[in-house]
């Protein structure tokens, strides 16, 4: 999916107060937030509760957006720190996961079959894990992962490029091949 | 894997777990549109208007109202939709003006937002809320307030889950429940639950007094078959509901037909027979087409048990009116509009600028700010809008109006961007004052400065240093265990900023940090004094300039200094920009300043003001501590440190514990090689014995797990976490295990003890005392000063009071210390 720049007269007209401008130049990001979320916190609950909170944020937060700047990776930023907060606030009750990931799934085919990705992308760090979710996933360019992610574009890039070789390692380790 | 096959493979794995969800955009709009009003303006807000805004329904009104009063008694309350604009009543039926409850009641003084008392100044804001209530799931909030003592909040049960496989609209609701309080919130009484069916349930709350009052009940999806509004009235104070009316599409009634599509914006009854229907049609309730024409406003005349569409051309969305006898005032985005019969008959105000933000404290007199060339300018009519007049000019030059309330005719309050305060005016808005306590620097407004303890208040210790000898924040002093506290600071500077530090070596020696303002400045230095005596006396060092390069922040004293000491001569002084908290954000985009020290403080030298620039990883240092005269660590906000082995010259990032996110601390050292570094978020605990270069993770007590069903299948689970460890070397250390209750509350269950480095854990038989369980025992701090005595400072929650534990016998058993500061 293609989301354009955001309009500039949308953008003034949002941080004038027009509500109804600021959900136009939302509503095409939520797709792709709701399954950044998904990605990082793998409960849909939780995603929806993010990208709300995400939405808010944007709201109080829009008049700092800068001038000509895509609304895309600001709010999918907001959206990342938001996983964050959610992952935070859960109080870590489960200690560690002992079987085969796939007798946990249900057994739709399509669910197994993502089974040893999750599982490795679970077990990455969740800064790397958020480059990953956002280059393989939403297929987003460097430029916006940097700014997502608040880094130079050099440093996202050496960030995906680790994340991305730990994560052939996990699955292929998981694979049982070298 | 080529990078296709991966790319692929994420998109066939991830598309699995993250369905489409066509429902979102809805979900998300609804509560964007519901949290709106309660937020006043898209503007940053002070830290105390920084409260949390749950997820769900009723801890969402709750904090919305507790917010809400904030701003009543504040001066906020400003929308950005003039109809959505929620004045917060100077209230109802019983005094000059009758306006719906659902925002709260304030005077000039006080205020109660349904969930929370404060006072004028923003107090304290303890929550009232009503306990949860079996089966609760989001929709179906609403809130009235009807006085200091009535409230009722409105909540909806049912099923949370998806009732079918998704997509789906959201919890499948069965009932509405309403709970009253007649005690200002001490008390709530669950009324009879009222069946309601739909995902998306909105409901509104009205009373005329303690006992009648009226529900409506609106199933949300206008398209739905099920679409139904329904008005219920209750003659007991909420105990029980019996339906009045209902109306669908299909039947033809008033109640069906009129605002389709439209989210309710208000209900308000005058009288038992009089009442008013508002609805905001740029709102939906449920992804239903909103309406672009027609009524928006309904009127019954024998207590809802019919309604009346009244029709006001050009009209757009509406808000309940407010009356004062006959005289009323009825609110749209598109304008004012009067009446002077009761509502029989209503004319449109003089023209207002395009979204001018009203705030009518009556049905007459009301008031509205207008953005002008040199600031702000405030308009009132006392004739319900039909003329108004300029009262004053060129309100806060330079800054920006977030939010503003009037609760009378005389006395207003508002908010402003670079106000850290809330502007007062009690006469009728001619002059606004900021509270005493504020100094201004031209137009900045300097944050509060730091007041050492008062007298009375609950000490939080900080650091015992042996079995009697100890210090407590604000440089407090204890000689016999804790018990007695008594002040030992250097007194406070009479400049002095909102910045300060704290270091506490041993039982005489301690440094404490005072940022200060000069004439140009809330706050351009530091001045450090040092205590060698136990702070019988205290040495005043020089104030240090402080060239930091954010001088935003330098001027407005929004930064902070933080001291570590080795030893009585070597210390390090770090300051930083104050992370600037707007809104829900803070940012620090600023690198701190490192000084050093080689004679206990009397002279400081700048090694670096750049410490944290040269990584994007850590922004918000917030604590320096030094293991050597060479190593040393920050705090970092993102799941990392910042390290130096050249004495705090150059940093660079290191990373402890990869699954961190954001609740760092600093390691802490016994000796110059021997170290340990323990995170409860994460429940990990790490040696080093190299100074810190490599750390190693140890052993923590095992906890009793069982097998269980986690959110992705079978795995194993512990009702058990380590809560605090305190070590004194790097062999015998304890551990505080505590269990999570149902609430999250931790209780402490037991300490543990190891004498191999956490190697092998013996768990001591004695019992800990009640009280040891707080929402904040993860970070509560352990202490073991030597092999039999410790302490444990448990810090207050909003659900207990702060507790000092201390033992004799390494941890067997534990009694509470009674605190007093005299």
């Amino acid at each position: 999916m293609v989301v354009q720049p955001a309009s500039r007269a949308l953008v003034h007209a949002a941080k004038d107060g027009d509500d109804s401008a600021f959900e136009a130049l939302l509503e095409p990001l939520l797709d792709q937030a709701y399954r950044l979320a998904c990605a990082m916190l793998h409960d849909h609950q939780a995603a929806e509760d993010a990208v709300q909170e995400a939405a808010f944020k944007a709201w109080r937060k829009l008049s700092q957006l800068r001038e000509g700047s895509d609304m895309r990776p600001w709010f999918l930023g907001i959206v990342a720190n938001e996983c964050r907060t959610e992952r935070r606030s859960r109080w870590r009750s489960v200690i560690s996961s002992v079987l085969p990931e796939q007798a946990q799934e249900p057994p739709d085919e399509g669910i197994v079959a993502g089974v040893e990705l999750r599982r490795a992308l679970r077990a990455i760090e969740p800064a790397k894990r958020l480059v990953l979710v956002l280059h393989w996933y939403l297929d987003l360019p460097l430029d916006d992962i940097a700014a997502v992610t608040g880094t130079s574009v050099h440093g996202a890039e050496s960030r995906l490029l680790r994340a991305t070789r730990e994560l052939k390692k996990r699955m292929e380790a998981h694979r049982g091949r070298p | 894997m080529d990078d296709l096959s991966l790319r692929t493979e994420f998109h066939r794995a991830l598309d699995a777990v993250a369905p489409p969800a066509p429902w979102l955009a809805v979900h998300v709009r609804e509560e964007l549109r519901r949290r709106r009003p309660e937020a006043y303006s898209p503007r940053p807000r002070r830290a105390w208007f920084r409260l949390a805004f749950p997820r769900f329904s009723k801890p969402l009104m709750a904090g919305a109202l507790i917010v809400a009063l904030a701003v009543a008694v504040a001066g906020a309350l400003l929308a950005l939709n003039q109809y959505a604009h929620r004045s917060v009543p100077v209230r109802t039926h019983s005094g000059p003006a009758s306006r719906m409850c659902s925002q709260g009641q304030t005077t000039s003084v006080t205020g109660w937002p349904g969930t929370s008392a404060i006072s004028d100044v923003g107090g304290a804001l303890p929550s009232l809320s009503p306990p949860n209530v079996p089966g609760e799931v989001k929709g179906g909030s609403s809130i009235c307030v009807l006085d200091a003592d009535h409230a009722w909040m409105s909540v909806a049960t049912g099923n949370p889950n998806c009732p079918g496989t998704p997509p789906c609209a959201g919890p499948q609701i069965d009932h509405v429940v309403v709970q009253s309080t007649h005690d200002g919130g001490q008390t709530w009484q669950q009324g009879q639950p009222v069946p309601a069916s739909g995902a998306n349930l909105a409901a509104e709350l009205d009373f005329l007094d303690d006992l009648r009052g009226w529900l409506l009940i609106d199933t949300g999806y206008y398209a739905s078959p099920a679409f139904v509004r329904s008005l219920y009235a209750t003659t007991d104070g909420g105990l029980h509901w019996s339906r009045l009316t209902s109306g669908a599409p299909s039947d033809g009634s008033v109640l069906g037909q009129v605002a389709k599509g439209c989210a309710e914006s208000g209900m308000m009854f005058v009288s038992v027979d009089r009442g008013w229907l508002t609805w905001d049609c740029s709102r939906s309730n449920g992804p239903a087409p909103t309406q672009s024409g027609g009524p928006v406003v309904a009127a019954t005349n024998n207590g809802g048990r019919s309604w009346a569409p009244v029709d006001l051309p050009g009209i757009c969305g509406a808000a309940a009116p407010i009356f004062s006898g006959n005289h009323g005032v009825l609110q749209s985005m598109c304008g004012v509009y009067w009446t002077t019969d009761s509502g029989r008959t209503w004319n449109a105000g003089q023209a207002l600028p395009f979204a001018a933000q009203v705030d009518f404290v009556d049905g007459a007199t009301g008031f509205y700010f207008q953005k002008g060339a040199t600031g702000s300018d405030l308009y009132r009519t006392d004739d319900g809008g039909r003329s108004w007049a300029v009262v004053t000019k060129a309100l806060f030059s330079g800054d920006t109006i977030d939010s503003y309330q009037f609760v009378d005719a005389t006395t207003g309050f508002a908010n402003t961007s670079k106000s850290p305060a809330t502007w007062k005016t009690t006469d009728d808005g001619k002059t606004w004052l900021l509270p005493a306590a504020y100094r201004s620097i031209g137009n900045v407004v300097c944050p509060l400065p730091w007041n050492p303890p008062a007298l009375g208040s609950v000490p939080v210790p900080v650091k015992m240093v042996s079995p009697t000898t100890g210090w407590a924040a604000g440089a407090l002093r204890t000689t016999d265990g804790g018990s007695h506290w008594s002040s030992a600071g250097p007194g406070p500077l009479p400049d002095r900023s909102s910045g300060h530090s704290e270091f506490f070596l041993d039982g005489t020696h301690a440094w404490v940090a005072q940022s200060v303002g000069s004439p140009s400045a809330c706050a351009d230095q530091v001045v450090v004094f040092s205590t060698a005596d136990g702070g019988h006396t205290w040495q005043q060092g020089p104030a240090i300039g402080h060239p930091l390069p954010d001088r935003n922040a330098l001027q407005a004293g929004t930064w902070s200094p933080f001291l570590d000491f080795l030893d009585a001569q070597e210390g390090w002084l770090f300051v930083r920009a104050n992370p600037f908290c707007g809104g829900f954000g803070c940012s620090v985009t600023k690198p701190g300043s490192v000084y050093r020290t080689s004679d206990g403080g009397s002279h400081w030298t700048l090694l670096t003001d750049q410490a944290g620039s040269s990584s994007a990883q850590c922004r918000a240092s917030s604590a320096v501590h030094f293991s050597s005269i060479t190593t040393g660590w920050l705090e970092c906000d993102m799941g990392s440190v910042l390290v130096t082995h050249d004495g705090g010259v150059t940093w660079a990032m290191q990373v402890l514990v990869q699954e961190n996110c954001c609740q760092i601390s600093l390691p802490s050292f016994f000796d110059k090689n021997h170290g340990m570094y323990f995170d409860s978020s994460v429940q990990v605990l790490l040696m080093t014995s190299d100074g810190g270069a490599t750390w190693i993770p140890d052993g923590l007590p095992p906890l009793p797990s069982y097998s269980c069903i986690g959110k992705y299948g079978p795995t194993t689970c512990s009702d058990e976490a380590i809560a605090a460890v305190s070590f004194i070397n790097a062999s015998e250390g304890w551990a505080a295990v505590s269990k999570a209750d149902a609430d999250g509350t931790q209780i402490a269950l037991r300490i543990e003890h190891s004498i191999d480095g956490g190697r092998t854990w013996t768990s001591l038989s004695g019992k800990l005392p009640p009280g040891s369980a707080s929402t904040n025992l993860r970070t509560s701090n352990l202490s073991f000063i030597d092999a039999s005595n410790g302490f444990w400072w448990i810090p207050a929650s909003q659900t207990s009071a702060p507790v000092f534990l201390r033992t004799t016998d390494s941890g067997q058993t534990w009694a509470a210390v009674q605190m007093t500061f005299h």
